[in-house]
């Protein structure tokens, strides 16, 4: 099961229901945040690393307002990790120009690109990840569409979600059934790991149309209503427009150069 | 006048694959009254039941809830009056909590917040969950779980009440709790089960169904009574009416 443990959306869930000092911050404020956050992250220069550390600040602060445990988050961080580590691993072997100098110890450039797609990469999905934890899925597709996203991307994402869900309880109650009449469950042939996937697959859409089915008996319509919408209150409008200063302030001028100035026993350079 | 709250006529329907899972079905629920659908597994009785509020959509044969013909354009007001229990509480809740998910209904109904929590509070109430509105009912228990879907039907306030096996997966005290609930209810009511004790308590009249067809119909004692019908649609006659006398 430890794949079941270390993808767990349950508990992101469950994270959501909590009712901390960030969870009652209302979710289009979040979400509005969260999305500034990405973009500005994502528009520093290739090379760029010192200057992207001081936004650690951000998904930092709103974990321990929502008190998500860094532990949980460490590791779903780290699943997501190779994906990442895909797109970067190719830089330092096609860009071998020095860009940087440690000492006599010279840094190329592709190295410099790899570490800045990793520090993006690790701010981005934490920043995103605690957003969904610290707001709850339905609650905050309802924000996205109130912020303008497409009503149908929004369903999208509901649906993308909660069959991530179904999927993951599936392959669960697979496994069991397998660790119970196989020996090893990883000594098991291709063939009959083709097998399980496509009724895995299969298993998961008909229980995804049932819910489907479930809801429309229900009269869902299309449109994502939540119960309690929590009232626009100047707190939050104080949180997004903090927080975008800071982004603004952080991205024109390099705070963790200027600190490391301003200390003592920083003058090496 | 006395409109039946429910009413099938000449149902037929095939699976894409071929299977034939309902021929030419026809029957009536009279205002209040509870029935019971009964026959073996596969004798069709899930496909029949999701068709009573435009799940699948009738296309031979016709399905109408009090005066209203089931059809695409009146589905909405179909599935707001036809409350659906499926077999399986998984593929009924939903939401992230008990409470939300009792609220759904009431909620893409348009109802107003507040009527929307109160229709939430007291469908939890009636079913005795209210103490678990705030778990994710993904933890709950069988019989937890189940309750809660029945109150995910009852808050929407609907005349017709059908449930598909609600006592199956569940232990003696749930299972004693929840006849004891069904039977509490004043909706019209079709119960598809193969808990026979449940038809007794619950139930005045018996539809049995096999192979897609409803092979014979009528009060609950004549039927479970008749051990050579019963026997010859997988069923069997069940004990309690061995030994009490049937009223
Ligand atoms: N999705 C499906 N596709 C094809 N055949 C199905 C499907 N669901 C059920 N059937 C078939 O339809 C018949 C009736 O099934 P069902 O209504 O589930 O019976 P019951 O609920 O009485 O056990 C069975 O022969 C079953 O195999
Ligand atoms: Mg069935």
């Amino acid at each position: 099961m430890a794949l079941g443990t270390w993808v767990d959306f349950g508990r992101l869930d469950d994270l959501g229901q909590l009712d901390t000092a960030a969870h009652r911050i209302d979710a289009r404020a979040k979400a509005f945040t969260t999305l500034a956050f990405i973009v500005t992250v994502m528009s520093f220069a290739r090379h760029e690393v010192s200057a992207l550390t001081p936004y650690v600040l951000y998904p930092i602060t709103l974990m321990s307002l929502g008190r998500i445990p860094a532990g949980y988050l460490f590791r779903k961080v780290l699943v997501a990790a190779p994906f990442a580590l895909a797109i970067a691993i190719f830089n330092p072997c096609f860009d071998r120009q020095p860009a940087a100098a440690i000492g006599t110890f010279t840094i190329s450039g592709g190295w410099l690109s790899f570490a800045s797609i990793m520090v993006r990469f690790a701010l981005t999905v934490s920043a995103a990840l605690v957003l969904v934890a610290c707001t709850g899925m339905h609650r905050l597709c309802a924000g996205l569409e109130w912020l303008g996203l497409p009503r149908v991307f929004a369903m999208q994402l509901l649906f993308v979600h909660r069959y991530l869900f179904v999927i993951a309880a599936e392959g669960a109650r697979m496994m069991r059934s397998l660790q119970l009449r196989a020996a090893s469950p990883y000594r098991l042939s291709l063939h009959v790991y083709g097998a399980l996937v496509g009724s895995l697959l299969l298993r998961s859409m008909d229980r995804a149309g049932r819910i489907y089915g479930a809801m429309l008996a229900r009269g869902f319509d299309g449109n994502i209503r939540v119960l309690n919408r929590q009232a626009w209150r100047w707190s939050d409008a104080a949180f997004a427009a903090g927080w975008c200063l800071f982004f603004v302030v952080a991205r024109m001028w390099n705070l963790a150069d200027a600190v490391g100035r301003l200390l003592p026993t920083g003058g090496a350079s | 006048m006395n409109t039946p709250a429910l009413a099938v006529r000449d149902l037929s329907f095939a699976y894409p694959d071929g299977t034939e899972a309902l021929r030419r079905v026809s029957f009536q629920i009279p205002r209040g009254a509870a029935v019971a659908l009964v026959g073996a597994n596969g004798a069709g009785k899930s496909t029949l039941l999701l068709h009573l509020n435009g799940y699948l959509m009738p296309r031979h044969g016709e399905v109408s809830i009090a005066n209203t013909t089931l059809t695409p354009a009146t589905a909405s007001i179909v599935r707001r009056a036809v409350g659906m229990v499926f077999q399986d509480p998984d593929d009924q809740l939903f939401m992230p909590t008990v409470f939300e998910d009792v609220a759904f209904g009431p909620l893409h109904a348009g109802l107003p917040p507040a009527d929307v929590e109160r229709a939430a509070t007291d469908a939890l109430q009636r079913v005795g969950m209210l103490h678990l509105r705030a778990r994710p009912p993904h933890k709950l228990s069988a019989g937890e779980k189940r309750a809660v879907a029945i109150a995910t039907a009852l808050a929407m306030a609907p005349d017709v009440l059908v449930l598909d096996e609600p006592t199956s997966n569940l232990d003696p005290r749930g299972r004693r709790r929840l006849i004891d609930l069904l039977r509490s209810f004043d909706h019209s009511r079709i119960i598809a089960t193969h808990d026979l004790e449940l038809v007794v308590e619950v139930c005045t009249h018996v539809l049995v169904l096999d192979g897609g067809q409803i092979v014979a119909e009528g009060p609950v004692a004549v039927i479970l009574n008749d051990e050579p019908l019963m026997l010859a649609h997988g069923l069997e006659r069940p004990h309690i009416l061995r030994h009490h006398h049937p009223h």
